[in-house]
């Protein structure tokens, strides 16, 4: 059975990800972490960070370009670049896990100001009197008043697309 | 009976024969027919009473609709204005974002700080720590070379005494003018008994070998001697 692959196969699970606390702003485009793979002492924070969370991070922010630069740099490092050119510098060394995420969040996360203003226009755009798969209506046969569903009762010719455009002239 | 006319089975014999079947209707290019060219409708009659409802219904539900939306518009604007609109929720945002990334920065250039701190005194720390082990390396061969000079020394003192080709002959003869004898016995007292010297030159004849050369009869065991016997 493919469950238990990998070595911590826990982070593969749907409830491991939603988990996940760090959701970036729109503003950010691209993250890139660096951190040394076999890293001890004070650059052990930062891989266990890319162990634990790359997936959560990923899932949270789905339009966001992570990459990994590994082995390259001896200081742990992540740089965010956001969408205006500025790019967004974080010390890695002598951090833990936790601590990164604590700081990624409180830097570049979404505060209670940003989704606010989300929910706000959420509201904006949502409109109550649509119905459909997306909608909390399925059906306009739900509302009270209403001709009942077409596939239950046939409607009057005269409201047909058929009989008021579509003539099918020859 | 009516008979079929001859066409008909002649199309069909065609057919029959794998011929292409004529599309229905009129050919594309053709204008449409004036009778369908319009549809006209004719709508169900309906009582007036019915009909006047209906209209002042869907007037009224319009009508509340459009002031529902102006009303709205009016809510959104006078936010605007107020200054709790979106559009100034997104510039107290960008403030927002300029000040947490003016902290990471002042973060940043913190940790930058103690970071160069830190290296300069690591990097004494190992300057401080290679110059001692330089120094030791440094005595270690010092103490070998005044070991190894002072070995050589004592060897150079000890050749004074060496045979060499110069004076073989002389040593020779010294050696054979002063023989030391190794040999010797110990008895059990401690008492040791030495060989005697060889004699160079022979004087007269010596007498008739009895027993062997090398056996020689030990001193009488005496009391005094027991006090000192050690027991083996």
């Amino acid at each position: 059975m493919p469950f238990m692959h990998g070595t911590m196969p826990l982070r593969r699970t749907f409830f491991y990800l939603q988990q996940g606390k760090i959701k970036l702003r729109d503003n950010v485009t691209v993250f890139s972490m660096g951190y040394h793979r076999k890293g001890e002492g004070s650059q052990s924070g930062a891989r266990e960070f890319v162990f634990w969370h790359w997936a959560q991070l990923q899932y949270h922010n789905p339009n966001v370009q992570l990459v990994k630069d590994v082995d390259k740099v001896i200081t742990p490092y992540a740089k965010a670049f956001l969408k205006d050119g500025r790019e967004v510098l974080f010390d890695l060394e002598g951090l833990n896990k936790e601590d990164i995420e604590r700081e990624l969040i409180q830097t570049l996360g979404k505060t209670e100001l940003v989704l606010k203003r989300e929910s706000l226009e959420r509201m904006a755009e949502l409109n109550p009197a649509s119905f459909g798969t997306q909608c909390e209506r399925q059906c306009m046969c739900e509302v009270q008043g209403q001709h009942p569903c077409t596939a239950l009762l046939h409607a009057p010719e005269v409201m047909t697309g058929k009989w008021r455009w579509n003539h099918n002239l020859i | 009976i009516r008979m079929l006319p001859a066409r008909a089975s002649l199309v069909t014999s065609l057919r029959g024969m794998g011929r292409r079947a004529p599309k229905q209707g009129k050919p594309p290019i053709l204008p449409p027919s004036k009778k369908v060219l319009y549809h006209v409708v004719h709508p169900e009659w309906q009582k007036p009473r019915d009909v006047e409802e209906l209209l002042w219904r869907r007037l009224a539900y319009n009508n509340a609709v459009m002031s529902l939306r102006e009303v709205f518009r009016q809510e959104l604007k006078a936010k605007e204005q107020a200054g709790t609109g979106v559009e100034h929720m997104r510039e107290e945002e960008e403030r927002e974002l300029d000040g947490l990334l003016a902290a990471a920065e002042k973060r940043n250039e913190e940790r930058r700080a103690a970071r160069a701190a830190r290296e300069a005194e690591e990097m004494a720390e190992t300057r401080e720590e290679m110059l001692r082990e330089i120094e030791e390396k440094l005595e270690e061969e010092k103490m070998r070379t005044e070991k190894s000079a002072a070995e050589v020394r004592a060897a150079i003192a000890r050749s004074a005494n060496f045979v060499t080709r110069e004076n073989l002959e002389e040593s020779i003869l010294k050696a054979l003018e002063s023989p030391i004898v190794y040999d010797f016995a110990i008895d059990r007292s401690g008492k040791k008994y030495v060989e005697e010297a060889p004699v160079k030159y022979q004087e007269g004849t010596p007498t008739r070998q009895k027993g062997r050369l090398y056996e020689k009869t030990l001193g009488p065991f005496k009391a005094a001697d027991a006090e000192k016997t050690t027991v083996v």
